[in-house]
């Protein structure tokens, strides 16, 4: 069957009918291109650099967290140095006699025990026993830890007796250490 | 028949067919160049949301180790305060002790524990104890138990046994 023919219809020799056919296929063709391809692709483009100005907003925040952090640490650290310091060093028994001969003469040092305080630190307790010419010996010692190298606290039971003019004193020693 | 010319080859194409088919193409070529290059873009920016995203993370991570660490040297402060101001207790409490013993009275034997004082010694007398050492006692401990032991020269050897009452 034989389709029938277009009639032909020209305006200064340029065919009409012809044109009208390819400027509406013209026009289907740039319609669903910008439906099918172009419209999702500017949707996902659109998508993707929201996304990312936001996560750049969001490594700009973390960037001045971390920094900010990261000086409260170095001040923090810096100021108690001194502490962090003492609270690491392990406990020496020859250099703690030396440096309180000035105010007790020790005659032993007995480790009891050792224990785990606050899930970080290891306490070890020690039993001293030492000569004291007067109690205010024991008191200028006590004073005297705040310098100490380690972190040593006394504890009870705190015992004095007197023996041939001196003064027997035996107490608790906790040293505290880091686990870390 | 004869002619003098040619016969033309009629073209597969007309003219103006010809320009709307390439105006077609073109405009197809440069719609699917857009699309690529949107989706180049796209892509470049979703990889750098996901570096940056991988920065972020790690940035986090560093932050709690951070607070982590600065907690702990917290907690190595607040230890490290607690034992000078328990020592300096301690010694505040045998001075105030050591410091209530009237000048007559010797001690021989003192033991303090948490909760206990144990307190032996030799007083010329009785009243001495009771009027200068007992009343100071009885204000720090609740339960005060005293035995006396006369000697030989008249004096007496005390125990003294007082609980209750924290001396820290």
């Amino acid at each position: 069957m034989k389709l029938p023919k277009l009639p032909k219809i020209e305006m200064f020799g340029i065919d009409i009918i012809k044109n009208m056919l390819f400027f509406t296929t013209f026009i289907i063709i740039f319609l669903l291109f910008l439906a099918i391809f172009i419209a999702p692709t500017i949707k996902k483009f659109k998508i993707e650099k929201k996304n990312y100005f936001i996560t750049k907003l969001e490594n700009e925040n973390s960037i001045k967290k971390l920094q900010l952090k990261s000086n409260e640490y170095k001040k923090l650290f810096k100021k108690n140095k001194k502490i962090i310091s003492a609270l690491q060093q392990n406990f020496q028994k020859k250099e703690f006699i030396e440096y309180t001969k000035k105010y007790l003469l020790i005659k032993s040092i007995k480790k009891s025990d050792e224990t785990i305080v606050n899930k970080h630190f290891k306490k070890t307790t020690y039993i001293v026993t030492a000569f004291i010419d007067s109690p205010v010996n024991f008191y200028q010692f006590i004073e005297s830890l705040k310098n100490y190298k380690n972190i040593l606290k006394i504890y009870f039971p705190l015992l004095l007796k007197s023996q041939n003019g001196k003064i027997v004193l035996i107490f608790k020693l906790e040293h505290f250490k880091t686990l870390k | 028949m004869y002619s003098f010319t040619k016969a033309k080859e009629k073209p597969f194409f007309a003219e103006d067919t010809k320009l709307w088919l390439i105006f077609i193409g073109a405009v197809m070529v440069l719609m699917l160049s857009f699309t690529l290059l949107l989706l180049i873009k796209s892509y470049i920016y979703h990889k750098n949301s996901e570096k940056l995203q991988i920065e972020i993370s790690e940035n986090n991570k560093k932050i709690i180790e951070l607070t982590n660490k600065i907690n702990f040297i917290n907690e190595e402060k607040i230890i490290t305060n607690k034992i000078i101001v328990d020592n300096t207790l301690l010694k505040d409490s045998v001075k105030t002790l050591l410091n209530q013993i009237p000048d007559p009275i010797t001690l021989t034997y003192v033991k303090i524990e948490k909760n206990s004082l144990y307190l032996y010694g030799i007083t010329p007398r009785k009243e001495i104890y009771n009027n200068q050492l007992l009343q100071s006692l009885k204000s720090i401990f609740t339960t005060t138990t005293t035995n006396f032991y006369q000697m030989d020269n008249g004096y007496y050897r005390f125990e003294s046994i007082n609980s209750a009452k924290e001396l820290q």
